[in-house]
C-alpha cells in the first residue's frame, strides 16, 4: 500500500541518501509512521518477538513507500548531473576505503601467516566492479 | 555561454517559477542558466526558446 507523495519530499542532498521532507504532508505523513509503531509497540506487551516482527512489518511498509516515492521524484537535467556527480564522488570515496581496509587486512593477516580478507568488503568491490560494467554496457547501447 | 534569458523574460513579465514551470524544471535551474553557471541540453535550449516565443535558439543563448 503506497501512501506517500512524491510531491510531499525532496531527495536528500546533504547528509546521506533517501529523501527529506519538503512539505507539512511529509511531516505529518513521517509523524504518523512514527506515532503508529509507538502505538503498535505497545499491543505487543512484554513480547521481544513480537516487538521485532511489528518493526521489521512497519520498516518494510515504510522502506517500500520511502523507495516508490524516491523512484517518482522528477529531477530536472541539471539536478541529474548533480546528482550522477555527487554519487561518483561518494562511490570514490567509499571505494578508496574499501580497498584501504581489504589492504591492511590482507597485510594483517598475511604477517600473522593465513590470508584471509572480508567477504562483505570483497563482495561490495565486487558488486561496484559489476554494476559499472552493467550500466556502462547499456548506456553505450541506448546512448 | 551568456544567455538572455533574464531579459526576455522580464519584457514578458514572466518570473523564473512560471518559465521553470512551463519548461519542466527548477527554479534554480532557471536561475543558474541567467547566471551563466549552467549550459543547457540542446532540448532544454530548444524548450526555453519556444517558452520566450524566440524563434531561434541563437536568439537566447549566446556562445563566448
Amino acid at each position: 500500500m503506497i501512501i506517500a507523495k512524491p510531491e510531499w519530499f525532496t531527495r536528500r542532498k546533504y547528509g546521506g541518501w533517501g529523501v527529506g521532507i519538503k512539505t507539512w504532508q511529509g511531516a505529518v505523513y513521517i509523524a504518523g509512521m512514527v506515532i503508529s509503531l509507538i502505538v503498535m509497540l505497545q499491543f505487543t506487551g512484554q513480547s521481544t518477538q513480537a516487538k521485532l516482527a511489528v518493526t521489521g512489518i512497519w520498516m518494510t511498509f515504510l522502506l517500500i513507500d520511502i523507495f516508490d516515492v524516491m523512484w517518482k521524484l522528477k529531477l530536472d537535467e541539471r539536478e541529474k548531473m548533480h546528482e550522477a556527480i555527487s554519487e561518483r564522488n561518494a562511490a570514490w570515496g567509499m571505494m578508496i576505503v574499501l580497498v584501504l581496509g581489504i589492504f591492511i587486512e590482507l597485510t594483517y593477516n598475511v604477517m600473522n601467516n593465513r590470508v584471509y580478507v572480508n567477504p562483505f568488503m570483497a563482495g561490495a568491490l565486487a558488486v561496484g566492479v559489476i554494476i559499472k560494467s552493467i550500466s556502462n554496457y547499456k548506456l553505450e547501447k541506448n546512448n | 555561454m551568456r544567455t538572455k534569458i533574464r531579459e526576455f523574460r522580464k519584457e514578458q513579465k514572466i518570473t523564473q517559477e512560471e518559465l521553470a514551470a512551463m519548461v519542466d524544471v527548477t527554479r534554480q535551474t532557471i536561475n543558474s542558466l541567467e547566471q551563466g553557471k549552467y549550459n543547457p541540453s540542446l532540448e532544454l535550449a530548444y524548450k526555453i526558446t519556444k517558452a520566450l516565443n524566440k524563434e531561434r535558439i541563437e536568439d537566447v543563448f549566446i556562445m563566448e
